[in-house]
């Protein structure tokens, strides 16, 4: 049942602003695909080039990415009628229905929005978000696949996805009244612990009922949820997957069974899923092998991205990139793994990187346009690559919003008091708190 | 100077950009060579209107923001003039007193003392011209690893090749020249590999210095010939750094060719784990660099730039909360 802690609007007052009307979305599109068709004649080294901006203009330009990027993930909550957040914007399609999973890792996102920006409605709306989402849980603890328009699946990867969301939803009810969502948390714990097999993967109840490597995302969660609520058996599950998906990586770094489906090749966005888990599972556990499991990985592909300006959108398993797409969602993410690596490591080499790939996306993010374009991150580039063609998912813009909002969090102890903004700081370790 | 023809090698310069190229330092370094008695030819790779093209926004963009008009408009005359003395001799600077421009490397061998610079003091002739007008042999190829680039070089016979702004060299060049290849890195080796060395060095503190080394088929991963410290003032600015890389990296690879021609040259192997591959500096990250070079953090340094080895440099430990920073 939903939360009744705090005063939760009528459905009828959240229902949305009007759907985009067909000719701004044509435009839109035309806009955005005709865009995309110029930068791919130009040359690779003229299509994203670098500003020329003091410290003072990149501090100024990341706030007002972060500002344009959650209002990009309040607009895709208020296209709805149910609280969630949109699946995303489809440049053909227009605004999709609600997505459980990337609604559930939403929430810590628009947390730490919320805190740099001093806004407190976003809480507000986390709060209608993980309201929502207790309020669809299946009844056996788990969460569906897909979005909330197809048949209820349950679906170990989205589970794993939405606990983070209710962990965090959680630990900001700090009045202690809160139950809800750690129990619904737990019922999720249950259900993934419950079908997991003996060698610690997820094959029933995942994705096709095949075993894939970026599950690991779903053990991080559980060893948050064994911190949250101090039961080992969450924290035994989520060690056997990640000890699993050591297994099944090659001495050059890349990971069997990390597909979404049979026959394809892995794409930089679930790479990037296995790396940043990964890590994180390596400073739960205090076990360096998974930190060196995604160095090996994560410093390929900044090598590649140093040398040549760009990551491939899909990698062969000696990293080779047959397609001509980059998975922007994908670089995103693995741009968090080198500030994370930096962080720990303490190598500034993963913080030049992260800069480098936040000036390339910056470039792609369009800062005008319709309401599903202006402020959100394509899936690929251009539009309409192998990565969610033509979209601007809403897990693109979490990633994002997290990216900068790390990105600032890090350049803070690097920047001169007197020539950036006051920060507001973020709460430390919030990755795992 | 070298007295002794046996001494004298044919040395190739490789360089690139043929229509834009007039730095300075590279001219003063032939002067120095043809002084020392050896025999100088020039390879230019990128020779395209392209390539220059691209070299030109890259610099545009860059966080120097440099712009040299030449790689656009090539029948532009002028360039980007850095001002350097009229002449100039090993060991002393720019007010010609003897301070820490001595050659690194130790050597019998007698270096020129003094060496003719070029006449033009506001604007400076493309290296080929230059190269041209004393008639030496100057070829261009869209590629210095290119068949035909390297069918050139075989002909020209080197003992040496001197890598002065080349592009990436790959394997058949190398193997080319009896005596192999030197390269100036603007970074002190093994520590920093890789580009925006110097920058690098001023972000984590380290003493900024000019490698010399062989040139292998890794990147700045060749036999250490010298590490020379430059010899930074307090009130230096990001272009007087590079000055002095110019200034050093001409005085030591003289020295370094004239210690290779006396057979008195001492190599030092790397090791990679000595080291890191550095890539170019993020904007963000330069700023905090400049403002470290602003700090003048070299002058309380307790390693004196004199003592600098490879063996004393070591790659920096950074992190966000004990780094540079603090």
């Amino acid at each position: 049942m939903p939360s009744v802690l705090h005063v939760e609007p009528p459905i009828s007052a959240v229902q949305t602003r009007p759907e985009t009307g067909l000719v701004e979305r044509s435009l839109g599109t035309i806009s955005v695909v005709g865009s995309d068709f110029v930068k791919t004649l130009l040359p690779k080294w003229m299509r994203y080039p670098v500003p020329m901006m003091s410290e003072m203009e990149f501090a100024g330009r990341s706030d007002e990415r972060i500002k344009l990027s959650v209002d990009w993930i309040c607009r895709s909550q208020d296209a709805t009628s149910d609280n969630g957040s949109s699946k995303g914007h489809h440049l053909l399609k227009g605004t999709m229905a609600s997505y459980p999973e990337t609604t559930g890792y939403i929430i810590p996102t628009l947390y730490d929005a919320s805190t740099y920006l001093g806004d407190p409605t976003l809480r507000n709306r986390c709060l209608r978000m993980a309201d929502w989402l207790v309020a669809i849980q299946l009844d056996n603890g788990a969460f569906q696949g897909g979005a909330v328009d197809l048949p209820p699946v349950p679906t170990v990867f989205n589970t794993g996805q939405i606990i983070f969301g209710l962990l965090r939803a959680h630990a900001e009810s700090d009045d202690g009244s809160d139950g809800n969502y750690l129990a619904a948390a737990k019922r999720a714990g249950d259900f993934l612990v419950n079908v997991q097999d003996a060698d610690g993967a997820w094959r029933r109840h995942d994705y096709l009922d095949i075993p894939h490597v970026y599950s690991v995302r779903v053990a991080w969660s559980l060893l948050l949820l064994a911190r949250a609520t101090g039961d080992e058996r969450y924290f035994e599950s989520g060690v056997a997957n990640m000890n699993w998906a050591l297994t099944q990586q090659q001495p050059n770094g890349w990971f069997a069974n990390n597909n979404f489906k049979p026959g394809e090749l892995p794409n930089t966005h679930g790479i990037a899923y296995v790396t940043q888990s990964l890590v994180e599972g390596g400073v739960l556990t205090g076990d360096e092998r998974y930190i060196e499991s995604a160095k090996n990985v994560a410093d390929r592909l900044l090598r590649r991205f140093e040398m040549r300006g760009r990551i491939g959108g899909v990698h062969t398993n000696d990293w080779k990139s047959p397609k001509s797409h980059t998975c922007v969602t994908g670089n995103i993410q693995l741009a968090i793994t080198w500030l994370r690596l930096h962080q720990i490591r303490g190598d500034v080499q993963y913080l030049n990187a992260a800069l480098r790939m936040v000036d390339q996306v910056c470039e792609i993010q369009r800062t005008t346009g319709p309401a599903g374009i202006a402020g959100g991150i394509p899936g690929s580039m251009p539009t309409w690559g192998g990565y969610a063609p033509l979209q601007y998912p809403n897990w693109a813009v979490k990633f994002w919003l997290d990216l900068l909002l790390l990105t600032e969090d890090v350049m803070a102890d690097y920047s001169d008091a007197s020539a950036t903004p006051a920060r507001r700081p973020l709460p430390h370790d919030r990755y795992n708190g | 100077m070298i007295d002794t023809t046996d001494d004298a090698m044919r040395i190739g310069i490789v360089s690139r950009f043929p229509l834009a190229e007039a730095t300075r330092w590279k001219q003063e370094l032939i002067t120095g060579l043809i002084n020392d008695g050896h025999e100088v030819f020039l390879v230019f790779g990128k020779r395209s209107p392209v390539d220059h093209a691209k070299e030109a926004v890259r610099r545009a963009t860059s966080h120097k923001g440099s712009r040299d008009i030449r790689l656009l408009m090539p029948w532009k005359s002028k360039s980007r003039a850095i001002s350097s003395p009229e002449t100039y001799s090993h060991g002393t600077d720019s007010q010609g007193t003897d301070s820490h421009r001595k050659a690194p490397v130790a050597s019998a061998h007698e270096v020129p003392q003094s060496v003719e610079k070029p006449k033009e003091s506001s604007k400076t002739k493309r290296l080929a011209t230059f190269a041209k007008e004393r008639k030496l042999v100057v070829q261009s190829f869209p590629s210095v690893n290119s068949s035909a680039a390297l069918t050139f070089v075989t002909e020209q016979k080197p003992d040496l090749l001197i890598l002065a702004g080349a592009e990436i060299v790959r394997s058949p060049l190398l193997t080319i020249p009896q005596l192999g290849a030197l390269n100036p890195h603007y970074g002190p080796l093994p520590a920093f590999r890789g580009m925006s060395a110097q920058e690098w060095c001023l972000f984590s503190k380290i003493q900024p210095a000019v490698t010399i080394h062989f040139v292998t088929t890794g990147i700045d991963t060749g036999d250490i010939v010298s590490v020379t410290p430059l010899p930074l003032r307090p009130t230096d600015s990001w272009v007087d750094v590079r000055q002095h890389c110019q200034d050093v990296a001409r005085d030591a690879l003289l020295s370094a060719v004239s210690a290779i021609a006396t057979e008195t040259v001492t190599t030092k192997k790397q090791s990679l784990s000595d080291g890191s591959q550095y890539f170019s500096m993020h904007p963000r990250l330069m700023h905090r660099a400049k403002r470290n070079l602003e700090s003048g953090y070299w002058l309380a340094s307790a390693v004196s730039p004199h003592t600098l080895s490879p063996q004393t440099l070591s790659p920096p430990t950074l992190s966000p909360k004990d780094g540079p920073h603090t």
